[in-house]
């Protein structure tokens, strides 16, 4: 079972809310399906994003992924030290390994995140 | 999807399967990274089963084959092997393959998994105009299983029945292993040491097995890992570096069209016409600047304008850098050149290297 302490969407991104300020991420699934990371490309803390745009690309040796943002706000920090360090999203995905922090305009897209549960579902889905 | 004697197995081991020009393939068991460390240190297991697996036999197979592909069969020795092409009439390449020469009038041809189809139907309608000539699709009996690595001779010899030591660099030998007969060559296709071995499929699963078990140990390789490896060594991938619009005289594979033999083969007057000219465009190599992967069919620009095409790239897990190959006009396709590669509207720096990128440290004394 996944942290239920926050939410996440069917391609894989999870946020964790602390008042206004959403952390997100990928889940462990989403590192296992990557394998082998080789970079990643994160946007500027200050930049707007809007619910589903791209919230930056994550490349593995085989192939590159686009990243999307499940909630709407601005970028308040990036996580600098996965740059160089993209160990600490495979071994750590839901803790070191977060991508963004978020200040949300917009609280009733958490809502319309998938709980833990529900996340389960999906990638008992996408395994068969 | 059509499957291999070791699919199951696959599976069984929780490899990750992919479609591969219709088979399925694993892509990789573990990890690209660690599967082609292994490779490079040690040793790697592979399952080439996918590939095209052809016997011509008879008093006709030499001259067959010589009108058929482009290297001249009387400079194979019987035990030898060789790298070639099978081209179009108009001087491209339909596949590239490797030749066995078995016997006096006993070839085996192996053929890429996408070109299973138009390779079989080539040489068959060639050997039906053959007197005393047999065309036998050995790809179901015979399971092609390779090991490839520094240490692939001393964990595999216990397993063969022949001294290993003395088979040389692309040569081959008709052996026993693990108890059954084999063609065991010296042949791959990751720039380091190995062998490839033909064994009946009906014990391939086994041969797998004991060798992924104690004591042997052996790391199954996807084609993942099979992909960086043989692009560190700089070897060609058919649909990337080579296709029918892709002529041998710019994949630098001039070497391998015997345009002095006697004989006629297809293709044979075009390259000889295109061998007279420069080639249009260069196969090279090249690494990048920072992180980001170059990948087929991205743009490669030289001094601002977007002049060539990245063929295939990737991180090297060798090297720590991205690499790949790709075609550019050979006016600027000089090793130390300056390039930009437009990975996804950003312009990453690099620079054009000789090929190969990667060279294994010591190489084997066997070598031809």
């Amino acid at each position: 079972m996944r942290p239920d302490d926050r939410r996440y969407m069917d391609t894989h991104e999870w946020a964790l809310i602390e008042d206004d300020v959403a952390t997100i991420g990928i889940s462990d699934f989403a590192v296992e399906q990557l394998t082998d990371l080789v970079f990643v490309d994160l946007p500027q803390a200050g930049d707007s994003l809007s619910k589903g745009d791209t919230l930056g690309e994550i490349e593995s040796v085989k192939a590159v992924s686009d990243l999307y943002s499940p909630l709407s706000g601005e970028i308040i920090e990036v996580n600098e030290s996965i740059a160089d360090n993209l160990e600490l999203v495979s071994q750590d995905p839901f803790g070191e390994g977060w991508f963004v922090k978020i200040r949300i305009s917009d609280s009733s897209e958490f809502d319309q995140m998938i709980s833990a549960a529900e996340y389960e579902k999906v990638i008992e889905e996408a395994a068969h | 999807m059509k499957q291999t004697p070791l699919t199951a197995l696959h599976k069984n081991s929780g490899a990750r399967l992919v479609d591969f020009s219709g088979w399925e393939m694993p892509v990789l068991y573990s990890s690209i990274r660690a599967e082609h460390g292994a490779t490079r240190s040690c040793a790697g297991l592979f399952d080439l089963c996918h590939m095209g697996r052809y016997e011509v036999v008879g008093e006709g197979a030499t001259q067959a084959l010589d009108a058929e592909l482009s290297i001249e069969m009387g400079r194979i020795a019987v035990g030898r092997a060789r790298y070639c092409l099978m081209l179009t009439e108009s001087g491209t390449i339909l596949d590239d393959l490797i030749v066995y020469r078995l016997a006096e009038t006993r070839f085996l041809v192996v053929a890429n998994a996408g070109n299973r189809d138009p390779v079989r139907e080539r040489l068959i309608d060639r050997i039906d105009m053959s007197p005393e000539t047999h065309f036998h699709d050995r790809s179901d009996d015979w399971s092609l299983i390779a090991i490839q690595g520094p240490e692939s001779e001393s964990l595999i010899q216990p397993l063969v029945a022949d001294d290993l030591s003395s088979l040389r660099y692309y040569a081959q030998i008709q052996t026993h292993c693990n108890h059954h007969p084999a063609l065991v060559a010296r042949t791959g296709y990751t720039g380091e040491d190995g062998f490839e071995f033909y064994i009946p499929s009906d014990h391939a699963a086994d041969f797998w097995e004991k060798l992924t078990r104690p004591p042997y140990e052996v790391l199954p390789v996807g084609l993942g890992a099979r992909d960086t490896l043989r692009l560190e060594a700089g070897m060609h991938l058919y649909g990337h570096e080579l296709d029918r619009s892709t002529t041998p005289y710019e994949a630098d594979l001039a070497r391998v069209v015997h345009l002095e033999k006697s004989s006629d083969f297809v293709g044979k007057q075009a390259c000889s016409r295109n061998s007279q000219y420069p080639a249009q465009r260069s196969l090279v190599a090249f690494e990048l600047e920072g992180k980001r992967v170059p990948r087929q069919h991205q743009p490669i620009r030289v001094d601002g304008s977007p002049v060539g095409q990245v063929t295939s790239g990737t991180a090297s897990p060798t090297l720590g850098r991205s690499i790949g190959m790709g075609y550019l006009p050979p006016s600027v396709s000089q090793p130390g050149t300056t390039i930009e590669v437009d990975i996804r509207g950003h312009l990453v720096p690099g620079t054009i290297q000789k090929r190969p990128l990667y060279t294994r440290p010591q190489p084997a004394t066997h070598s031809a």
